[in-house]
Formats: C-alpha cells, structure tokens, sequence
C-alpha cells in the first residue's frame, strides 16, 4: 500500500501539477486536509484523559495549522497567476471527530498511518519538483516534511506505548486499515449513488414541470404586510 | 416546573440552550465546541453539554424544542421550486437532497442522539422562536418584539406583540421578499462569504459616502407602511442557494468584487465598493426604521425587542433607538439562528407551565475553564505558567504596559460577540495596536474596527450615549466624544462611532474587576475588546483551545483563570 501511494503519486504528478490551476486547487485540498487534522488533533487534545498527549496533540494542531496556510498561500498565489483566475474557496473544512469515532489507541494509528502516507507522497512530489525545475515548489514540500516525519515518529512511538505491546499495536495499525478501506470503499458508492440520484431528480423535476404552472396560480408571490394566521 | 432544551440546527449556527423551571442555565453553540466555525450540524455536543453542565440526565428532559417546523419549511422550499422552474434546476437536487435526507428527519435524530425520548420532542415556528428568545429574556413587561431575518418556514420579517409571557404575532413579509436576503446579496456581491461576511460590510459602510440611492431604488422598495419590496430580479436565493445575487444586480450596480482580493481603500473601484456598503447600510437602517414604527403603532408600546441575524447590526440598532419612538430597546447576544434555540426552549418551559425567566443578566452561559487541567497541558507543553492573586490586577498592569493579553476565565459567552470571558484586551489609545492586532493574530480588512468595553458607571465621559440595554451585550454602537478620539484611537471608528460594551459587576465580574483595575492605576477604564480566536476559527472554549491559541499566535500573555502562562520579553 505504502509503494503503491509512492507510485502513484509519481505517476499522476504531471497531471496534478501541469497547470497553475490545477496546482491551486491540489494544494487548496492539501490545505483542507491539514485544516481538517488540525481540527481532529485539537479535539484529541480535548478530550484525551492524559495532559502529556494533549500537549503532543496541541503541537501537532499547530504544525497542521501552519501547514495549512502555507498550502493555501501558495494555493492563492497559483491561483492569481492561471489563465483563468478563480477563486479557491474559504479554508473551511469539516471534522470527523475521529477520536470519539474511534478510540485514543485506533485515533493514533490512523494519524500514524496518515502521516506516514503523506510523507511517501510528498518525498514523490519532491522529486518530481526537483526534476522540473520548480524548486519553490519543491521547497514547500520539503520544509512540511520535516514535521510530517516527527509526526510519523511521535505518533508510532506514542502509538506502541498506549497499546502496551508491539502485537497490539500492530493490530491496531491493521484494523485501522482495514477501516480505511471500508471508508474509501463507501466514499467510491456515495460517488456513484450521488450521480445516479442526479439524473433521478432531474428527471423528476422534469416531470413536475406541469406543477409549476400550478404552483404560480395558487401559490403565487405575496407581497406587502400579511396579516398573522390565525390560531 | 420543567427541564426543556432547545435546540436550532441544519442552517448555520445550532446552538443547544437549557432551561430550568423557568431559568436560563446554560446555552452553548456547536462551534465553540466543535471547533467548525458556524457549525451547521446537529449540535448533540452542546446538547449534552448544557446537561452535563446542570447535572441533569437526559431521561430527566421533560421537552426538547426544535426551533423551526421542518415540515412547513419542506413545503415552502419545494414551493419555490416549482414556482421558479426551470431556473431552479440546479439547486433541486442539492435542496431536495437536504430536505428529505437529513432535515425533515430532524426530530427524530435529535431524540436518537440524546436518548430523549421521541415523544418529548416538539417543534415551535421559527420566526416565534426568534421572537421569544428576545422578549421573555428581556426587561420588559410589554414590549413590541421585531424579527428580521434571511427566512425562517416562510416569513422574513414579523411583528409581534409581546406582554407578560404571551406572544402575539399581527403581521409578517414573506420570502423571498427579505431584509436579510438583501443584505446577503451585496455581501456575496462585495466578495464576502455570506452568513460570515455581514459584519464586515457593515465595518466597509462606514468608510463610504450612502449616495447610491438611485442605484437602490431599482434593488428595493421601501413602503410608506414599512413594508419592503425587493426586486427579484437582483437576488438568485429563490433558485441558487449559492450565488445570493442574480444578473440583475450587476446591471444596476456593476460586476461584482472578486471574492478574496486585497482592499485599497484608496483606490477609487474599492471607494466605489465601500459607497455600495454605505448605501446599503442607509436603507437597511431606512427599512428597520420603517418596521419599527409600524410595530410602535400596532401595539402602541414603548419597548422593542429585535432578533433574527439582521438584529445584529449594531450601527441600524442605535439609530432604531434613536429615532423609532421608542424609549428602550433590547437585542439579546445571540439574536442570529443561535438564538432559536432559547426561544424555543422558552417557548416549551412556558407551555409546560413554568413562569418567565427574569431578564438576561450576564452572557456568560457557557463552560467554565478547567484551570486545572490548563495548568497540567500547559506545563507538559513547557511554557512558562505560574499562578497568581490578583489576575484583574496582573491583567490590567498588562495592558497598561501595551501588552496584548489574552483572557479567558469564567463560563464563555453566548453569541457572537466576546464580553469579557474569552477576550482579547489591551489598551485602547494607540492606533498601532490595530495593526498589531491584525498582524499576529486576527489578519482582518484593514476597514474593520475593534471594539471597546467600558465601566459602565463612566460611559459617559468618553460616549456621548449612556449606558442601555444593549450595551452591556455589544448589540449598538455610541459615537466617541470629539475630544476623545485620540485617547481611543484604537477602538474609535472611521464615522467616530465604535462599538461599546458597557461592563457591569453584575454582568461580566471578570472583565468589570480588570477595568478597575486600570481605573486604579490611573489609566481610563477602558479596554479593546476582540473575541479571543484566530481568523477563520470560533471564539476559544476550553483551556486547550485557549493553549492552541497561545501556541499559534505571537500574543504577549494568556489569562487562564488564576493562572498567567508568558511569553519571554
């Protein structure tokens, strides 16, 4: 899986990265991924029982944060300088409130396991960069790394100490895997349901098309003061 | 004698409130908790919050209100479907998605994720619920009650007699005619997010000259009667949930401002931009003042209470005062959606049978800091924390010193606004601090002001206002007196007015005891306020929330209960 996460990013880099654009919109996600961890690890840090994670968490929180608005910085310039300018949307992202979802010991492998596939991805883009020519790119990668290692390591670390046993940390790295891939498996159906349901309902508004006319007579637009209903 | 919660949800903003046999004990929003600014969702955090705050197991709940009736607003939004066929192609699926896959179902969730039970849960309307969460916590026996606002099942704007604990609505605007739908419009088409971007186009108005009048006569129509008009053809919210402004907006006033693009305000298209806002702000005060004094005439009373999201400008709330014949008027913190969730469980505890609650006193109805648990996070994280005697008094040295502090004691705030519980202060003479402040930590337009709070007692000698029923919340503003616009620079505005919270002992010990304090060492009694929070991101909750703060911004010191954690000079 971690080769294959490699490989692919080397593979799709050309297309990822071919036009300002596009690069806008990959680091704009990248920025929402880190805002989204930034927001997990904060309530990790919330509600984890023991301050000395907290306080591991809260540093986490705040590498994730800074990386966040370094992607979307560099996001913005990107986008400034395509054909087409378009705005990137707010930096917002939403919490899966993994740590409730999951467990303390199952949060901290997934963290592992999402840093350890950021950090072959990004050695990927490195590489790649570098190759093109685009160090300022590859620079940016190159200075988020450094945290993205320190996680890796904490996180294991932290990991095999609150499962007591590499064996059940090892499970838990497997188990949490296992997991991913149930969730990307179901994000892949809700892909295909939403297009399903798109053409459904338009069908259906077409269908309703002759309502319309109906809704106008009898629910036309009021205008002005109404009275209150009556009770 | 009952336990209700309300709860509003599934638009922006959901908020949980507690009341108990009649008391407000507890009203949280979801984001301060979930960390998602203006978090939409189901807001079960607060919910159990507020319980777990109050000791109450949910079995014990005799009443969840639901502050809308998701059923009324299914009809009204598939009724604006059909009616604008096919321009609503678009948004129909997303909007029938919505509404049958999550929010018709919305009673039945709630009940699921508290354990209460199903047959506790009751829904109340949504522009009642609005109305109610200003008038029953109000200090009025009677009163004329104002919502405005985007749009609740189907009113935008109603009317409402209030009177000992009744509520009477005579009169209400429908969708899509909306003062609160307007005043989203221009704040997309001035390239600010909507539901977010509202305060800064009314921070943009006051840099600009309100003479666009002809331009907005084509967009709305002001009523002798007070009601308004909107022209449809500006607006896209009855078919795009997205956009807020159709094509013919821009024909009357040009292409939009792109959305995330710096301000100049010394380039002539911003000034243009800002000439919008002015405008718009003009007839926004014109329109509420229209309202206001068809309400006076209707109920004949001498009080108004506002709510809904547009009670949130301060600017349009002091001049309402000021000229719509009433003698008092009140708007509670949280007068936006948030706010549904009180009104709806004042709404259930009165029809239980409980008595109204006594006027709003503090808007502290939050958590409290865990400063234990600070002190523990804090010290693992290897800052420099030690406890003190006095942190009024700490504080206060701070600030005098040009120190910017961090306050965060006591439970946290209900609404938008920060009073003093989770707080930025410092001192409010020098105009630097503005840029100081924007630079570490708030990264704001250059066009926004910050704000100040006042011991209540010397208002007088620094605003040419006293004291009222809205200061103590942040819901007006005051003009500084001409005399001492430089002594507050830092907090007076661009149109001399700034945003006052007048701070009482009653009210806000925490803040009241730091101004004191300065009052003591010779300094004004004044401090500069802002909300305790870093761009993009919800107002501080809990002491780790406070830390991550302390972490990410370069502040000078961060109060956390008795505790002061420093930065090394």
């Amino acid at each position: 899986m971690a080769d294959l996460t490699a490989t692919l990013a080397r593979l799709l880099a050309p297309l990822a990265w071919r036009s300002p654009a596009r690069a806008a919109r990959k680091l704009h996600s990248f920025a929402l991924a880190e805002q989204g961890s930034m927001l997990d690890l904060r309530l990790a840090a919330a509600r984890t029982p023991s301050p000395a994670r907290a306080a591991l968490y809260l540093r986490h929180a705040d590498d994730e944060a800074r990386h966040a608005q370094m992607f979307a910085r560099r996001a913005q310039r990107l986008a400034s300088e395509a054909k087409r300018p378009r705005a990137l949307g707010p930096l917002q992202a939403d919490s899966e409130r993994l740590f409730e979802a999951l467990g303390e010991r199952d949060f901290l492998a997934f963290v592992h396991l999402g840093e350890d596939r950021a950090r072959r991805q990004f050695d990927a883009y490195v590489l790649w960069f570098h190759e093109q020519g685009r160090e300022q790119d590859a620079k940016l990668f190159e200075t988020i790394l450094v945290d993205e290692r320190r996680h890796g390591e904490y996180t294991r670390t932290l990991l095999f100490e609150l499962a007591g046993d590499e064996a059940t940390a090892k499970r838990a790295l497997r188990k949490v895997a296992r997991w991913e891939l149930g969730r990307r498996w179901l994000r892949a159906g809700r892909f295909l349901a939403e297009r399903v349901y798109l053409i459904a309902t338009l069908l259906l508004y077409v269908l309703a098309a002759p309502l319309a006319l109906l809704v106008r007579l009898a629910r036309p637009i009021r205008r002005g003061w109404l009275p209150a209903p009556r009770k | 004698m009952a336990c209700v919660l309300g709860i509003s949800a599934h638009y922006h903003d959901a908020a949980a409130a507690l009341v108990v046999d009649g008391e407000v004990v507890a009203a949280i929003q979801e984001e301060r908790l979930s960390r998602i600014k203006n978090d939409p969702g189901l807001p079960i955090s607060a919910a159990l919050a507020c319980l777990q705050f109050a000791g109450i197991d949910p079995a014990a709940v005799d009443a969840l209100a639901f502050y809308e009736e998701p059923f009324a607003k299914l009809e009204r939004v598939m009724v604006h479907l059909l009616r604008h066929l096919p321009r609503t192609w678009r948004l129909f699926p997303r909007a029938l998605a919505s509404q049958l896959g999550s929010k018709i179902w919305v009673l039945d969730h709630l009940s699921e994720a508290t354990g209460i039970p199903r047959a506790r849960v009751l829904t109340c309307e949504h522009h009642h619920s609005h109305a109610a969460s200003a008038f029953l916590v109000s200090p009025f026996a009677d009163a004329a009650v104002l919502v405005v606002d985007g749009v609740g099942e189907a009113h935008s704007t109603t009317l409402w007699h209030g009177s000992g604990a009744e509520l009477r609505q005579l009169a209400s605007v429908d969708f899509p005619h909306s003062l609160g739908l307007l005043y989203a419009g221009l704040t997309a088409w001035l390239g600010f997010p909507v539901n977010e971007g509202e305060y800064k186009v009314m921070g943009l108005a006051a840099w600009g000259r309100p003479h666009l009048r002809d331009e907005f006569a084509k967009i709305v129509t002001l009523h002798p009667d007070g009601a308004y008009e909107l022209e449809l053809g500006c607006f896209a919210h009855m078919s795009d949930a997205e956009l807020g402004f159709g094509p013919g907006l821009e024909r009357v006033l040009g292409p939009r401002r792109p959305p995330g693009k710096p301000w100049d305000l010394d380039d002539p298209a911003d000034r243009r931009f800002a000439d919008v806002a002015a405008t718009l702000q003009a007839v926004l005060e014109e329109a509420l003042l229209g309202l206001a004094r068809r309400a006076r005439a209707l109920t004949g009373s001498a009080n108004l209470c506002l709510a809904g999201g547009v009670a949130l400008n301060a600017r349009a709330n002091a001049r309402l005062l000021r000229e719509a014949g009433f003698d008092r008027m009140f708007v509670q913190p949280a007068a936006g959606d948030a706010g549904g969730a009180l009104g709806a469980a004042l709404i259930a505890s009165q029809r239980l049978g409980d008595r109204r609650p006594p006027a709003l006193v503090s808007p502290a109805l939050g958590l409290p800091i865990d400063a234990a648990r600070g002190h523990a996070v804090a010290t693992e994280l290897g800052l420099r924390v030690r406890r003190v005697d006095d942190p009024a008094e700490l504080t206060a040295r701070m600030i005098a010193e040009d120190r910017i502090v961090a306050h965060a004691r006591g439970r946290f705030e209900w609404g938008p606004r920060a009073l003093g519980q989770r707080s930025l202060l410092a001192r409010p003479r020098d105009r630097n601090i503005r840029e100081r402040m924007n630079r570490l930590i708030k990264q704001r337009e250059p066009f926004r002001p910050f704000a100040p709070a006042v011991l209540s007692e010397r208002t007088a000698e620094f605003f040419a206002a006293a004291a009222d029923d809205m200061s103590p919340f942040m819901t007006t503003v005051a003009p500084v007196l001409d005399t001492m616009r430089e002594r507050l620079a830092a907090v007076t505005h661009e149109d001399g007015s700034a945003r006052l919270q007048t701070v009482e002992a009653a009210r806000t010990p925490e803040l009241h005891a730091v101004l004191t304090a300065l009052a003591a060492a010779g300094e004004d009694p004044i401090a500069l306020n802002t909300s305790l929070n870093g761009a993009g991101e919800p107002i501080v909750a809990s002491s780790e929330d406070a830390l991550a703060f302390f972490l990410r911004h370069n502040i000078d010191a961060l109060i956390l209960e008795d505790l002061l954690i420093e930065r090394p000079r």
